[in-house]
């Protein structure tokens, strides 16, 4: 009995015909006399017929399978850095987030110091303390994730996650970011309402990117 | 330079036919790697980045596939094994998101996708997954090299980075297990005969 024990990798190294010379030898003048190792053998073959005949291999699913198509066919023939920040994402997404904060901190940094006041930048887009001034607005489009498309734009892999914030997209090609104020919470993470088209009434930010939603319904 | 940019193409193209032949495989090894369907697809897609990255030291005419599937076990037990091995807290949503009929619970789309899965995983052959699944991950991950892709041993030597006798008595005491939790199926579906005492 102590001898089938020692046997036993060899036992499975046989059944999967990976034994030769003298070890294959040794194996089978064992099993012309030992009914208790014949019986592995036949066991470890029928298990192993079991799982190759009946484990069904699971298919990749559609969206994993066109993203990584879309991925493969963008025209970058080298990851370069937006790939590597995307992987940083799909990998860690704690440490990508941190990696992207880092990034924007530096980018920011002149803001925040006062060197460059943002309307002095960015045309028609001037948030000081009292130059405010919200439009009235009424748009009409389709729910998206404004993450996933600009992900999908840039050609990242990617997944929808939660905490992914929804937009709407007129029939003009306009993308309406929603600030999550008022009404705007109720819209802005609900995932359900992806391809909806709704009226939304609202007041637009200056530069007309942001919104503010005051009521929304769906059409 | 015309000729570098075409043959960067055709790279690319060889490589994309390669990734979708063994697509399936991989993502369904992943699977049974993470046991956990959105896991896997991250798994999935970095394994594919990184073979694309080091496309270029793959030699052509060598084996794709074993050399693929070293890469999808690498980065597997590097990044997700500690994760894995997180406790329940995991399940408790899961199991409280299937039996909640509040309908806010029902926006985590991505919940629902898990769910989907599993409901379609256990539809078809949930003895096996199953099976395997409970077996120790370096057991586990053997068995599906040699009984799932047909690997050699000299192949899964090389994929898990041990030697050839650990491979030997790692797939031993695997099936070992694994015959344990599948008697009752196997000798269901006609594959071993009931002990006759």
């Amino acid at each position: 009995m102590k001898l089938c024990q020692e046997l036993e990798p060899l036992l499975t190294a046989y059944v999967d015909g990976e034994l030769l010379g003298q070890e294959n030898k040794t194996v089978e003048e064992h099993l012309k006399q030992c009914r208790h190792c014949q019986k592995q053998i036949e066991q470890q073959s029928a298990l192993k017929k079991l799982l190759r005949e009946r484990y069904r291999m699971e298919t990749t699913p559609a969206h994993v399978r066109a993203r990584i198509r879309r991925w493969l066919s963008s025209n970058q023939p080298v990851p370069g850095f937006l790939e590597l920040l995307g992987e940083a994402f799909t990998l860690h997404r704690f440490k990508g987030a941190l990696a992207l904060m880092t990034l924007l901190f530096f980018i920011g940094y002149p803001y925040l110091r006062g060197v460059v006041h943002p309307s002095e930048q960015v045309e028609g887009f001037a948030l000081g303390p009292d130059q405010v001034e919200l439009k009235p607005v009424e748009v009409e489009g389709e729910v998206l994730c404004v993450d996933c498309e600009l992900l999908d734009k840039a050609n990242l892999p990617h997944a929808h996650d939660a905490d992914h914030r929804m937009g709407i997209k007129t029939p003009a090609g306009k993308i309406w970011n929603i600030i999550p104020s008022g009404k705007g919470k109720a819209l802005l993470h609900n995932d359900q309402l992806i391809h909806k088209r709704l009226r939304v009434k609202g007041y637009a930010y200056p530069g007309g990117v942001y919104l503010n939603v005051e009521r929304y319904q769906k059409i | 330079m015309l000729t570098k940019r075409k043959s960067r193409d055709e790279i690319k193209k060889e490589f994309e036919s390669l990734a979708f032949e063994y697509m399936d495989q991989l993502f369904s090894t992943a699977l049974r790697l993470t046991k956990n369907p959105l896991d896997a697809e991250d798994l999935l897609q970095d394994t594919l980045l990184r073979a694309y990255r080091f496309f270029n030291k793959f030699q052509p005419g060598t084996n794709f596939k074993a050399w693929i599937f070293k890469i999808l076990t690498n980065t597997f037990i590097n990044r997700y094994r500690k994760q894995q091995r997180e406790p329940q807290q995991v399940d408790f949503e899961k199991v409280e998101f299937a039996y909640s009929d509040d309908g806010k619970a029902s926006q985590d789309r991505a919940h629902q996708e898990e769910i989907d899965y599993r409901v379609h995983e256990h539809l078809f052959d949930d003895k096996i997954k199953d099976a395997l699944d409970r077996l120790a991950e370096d057991f586990r991950i053997v068995v599906i090299l040699c009984d799932i892709h047909g690997f050699s041993y000299k192949e899964i030597a090389e994929i898990v980075g041990v030697p050839i006798g650990t491979v030997m008595s790692r797939l031993s005491r695997g099936r070992k297990q694994l015959q344990k939790f599948l008697e009752e199926y196997a000798i269901q579906e006609g594959y071993i005969k009931r002990k006759s005492n």
